[in-house]
């Protein structure tokens, strides 16, 4: 074995761990942009994946389908080939509706907040360790004007934020994510804290709004808003609370706040790309 | 005329695009997931390289497979890359030196590089930033990914292992 230290192949190891070990630090230098050899992989890896999400959600949608023909034709075997015609015929129409719907209510957001200049993203890949933050990556980046640190919201709510932009990907951390932490408010009774990922909670997808003062009378119900600044406009919906309690020693207490967006099955997303009072990076 | 360069260049080819694949569908959003776990397969398919070819593709493919890990996750680029390397480059020398490459060894070898790669992780990417109830990570995601992912790994394993035999075969022809 002792040979193989010695011999060039090592060498080349060795030199292409430094190299790795270099990224590394870069990366950690200049934050929210991707290496080079990382927007690499990018560029030729996100069309692929973009391709399979659309085949997944076809899929699945289709199988989901089938599961009710077969309760159809259970009741009326006569009809099963006539229910299987229209059925394909469905699918697309189907797709077409529910996109029509999503971008109907994207354009509520946009009448709803003229300042914003948004962007329209599909996801096309989640973290295959992602159990308790669920990041993903969205198949817009810097070719389309994304920029770090950028919000991500859905029709229902604030999603998270851009955590890093390639050209033609960004990944995108969400507000279940422990190292996300978002400015918020309680609009019934304007008690201010902040909300960030919790293991625990983000197992049931859910999130933790800390700092409420003690004598605060958050409650089961209340609406969560941002409290706006230079990372997200004000008042987008964050969610509800579900349940209010008293921090280990007694000085604030907290809410956990069940999402507005349904974020662990989100296929489309929206980036805003600028806002009254952004602060870019 | 001798072939055999065009041949190993085709096995090589063959194995970055069973392992660009594997990556796509590790990816896909719901793909194999129970419960908001998914198995890793880039992983198994660079221990299996190592474990069939030896150290430095085994080394040469840890690294692919980490940088396509780096990409999907939101952890600094390289990490994963850099740890992998090591790991699968170790493999293989274990493989040239010590082990047959059997199964069982491809097993307990990606086990052990699972283990040093999610401990890793967990230590410097969770653990060190003293997040509340951060153990839960360890309970209920690194540990039963290892083991989803272990479950799965013979798969990969079986095809890189006739990938291997089949060019063996046309490079001694």
């Amino acid at each position: 074995m002792g040979d193989f230290f010695k011999s060039t192949r090592f060498k080349i190891l060795l030199g292409l761990f430094i190299v790795l070990f270099a990224f590394m630090l870069r990366a950690a230098w200049t934050g929210g942009l991707s290496p080079e050899l990382e927007q690499g992989v990018g560029i030729i890896a996100v069309p692929f994946q973009k391709s399979a999400a659309a085949i997944s959600g076809f899929v699945t949608r289709y199988f989901q389908r089938y599961v009710r023909a077969d309760e159809i034709a259970e009741e009326n075997e006569n009809l099963r080939s006539q229910v299987n015609e229209l059925r394909s015929q469905l699918t697309d129409f189907e797709t077409y509706k529910q996109e029509n719907e999503t971008l109907k209510q994207f354009l509520g957001i946009k009448e709803e907040h003229p300042d914003f200049q948004l962007e329209p993203a599909a996801v096309v890949s989640r973290d295959q360790d992602n159990r308790f933050s669920h990041s993903f990556t969205i198949d817009k980046g810097y070719l389309n004007g994304v920029s770090s640190l950028d919000p991500v919201v859905s029709p229902d709510g604030l999603v998270g934020r851009v955590q890093e932009v390639g050209a033609n990907y960004s990944k995108v951390i969400t507000i279940l994510d422990v190292s996300s932490d978002v400015g918020a408010y309680d609009v019934r009774t304007r008690d201010i804290g902040t909300v960030s990922g919790n293991f625990t909670m983000a197992s049931q997808g859910a999130c933790k709004l800390s700092y409420l003062p003690r004598e605060s009378s958050a409650a089961v119900g209340d609406l969560i808003v941002t409290t706006g600044g230079g990372l997200f406009p004000k008042d987008l919906v964050i969610g509800k609370l579900v349940r209010v309690g008293t921090e280990a020693g007694g000085i604030s207490l907290y809410g956990v706040v069940e999402p507005a967006a349904a974020i662990q099955d989100l296929t489309d997303v929206m980036v805003i790309k600028s806002f009254e009072g952004q602060e870019k990076q | 005329m001798n072939n055999r360069p065009k041949i190993r260049a085709a096995k090589y080819t063959i194995y970055c695009l069973f392992m660009l694949a594997l990556y796509i569908l590790q990816t896909t959003p719901g793909f194999l997931s129970i419960g908001g776990l998914k198995p890793n397969f880039v992983i198994p398919v660079a221990m299996a390289i190592a474990v069939c070819e030896g150290d430095f593709p085994g080394g040469i493919f840890g690294a692919v497979a980490g940088i396509l890990c780096d990409f999907s996750a939101t952890s600094l680029f390289g990490f994963q890359a850099a740890i992998l390397l090591a790991c699968c480059t170790a493999a293989g020398l274990l493989t040239v030196y010590l082990l047959r490459p059997t199964i069982v060894n491809f097993i307990l070898l990606l086990a052990a590089a699972l283990l040093i790669h999610g401990m890793l992780i967990y230590l410097l990417n969770f653990y060190m930033w003293g997040y509340e109830d951060v153990i839960l990570v360890l309970t209920r995601r690194i540990l039963p990914s290892i083991i989803y992912t272990l479950l799965l790994s013979p798969l990969p394993f079986l095809a890189v292992h006739r990938l291997h035999e089949r060019f063996e075969e046309w490079l001694e022809e």
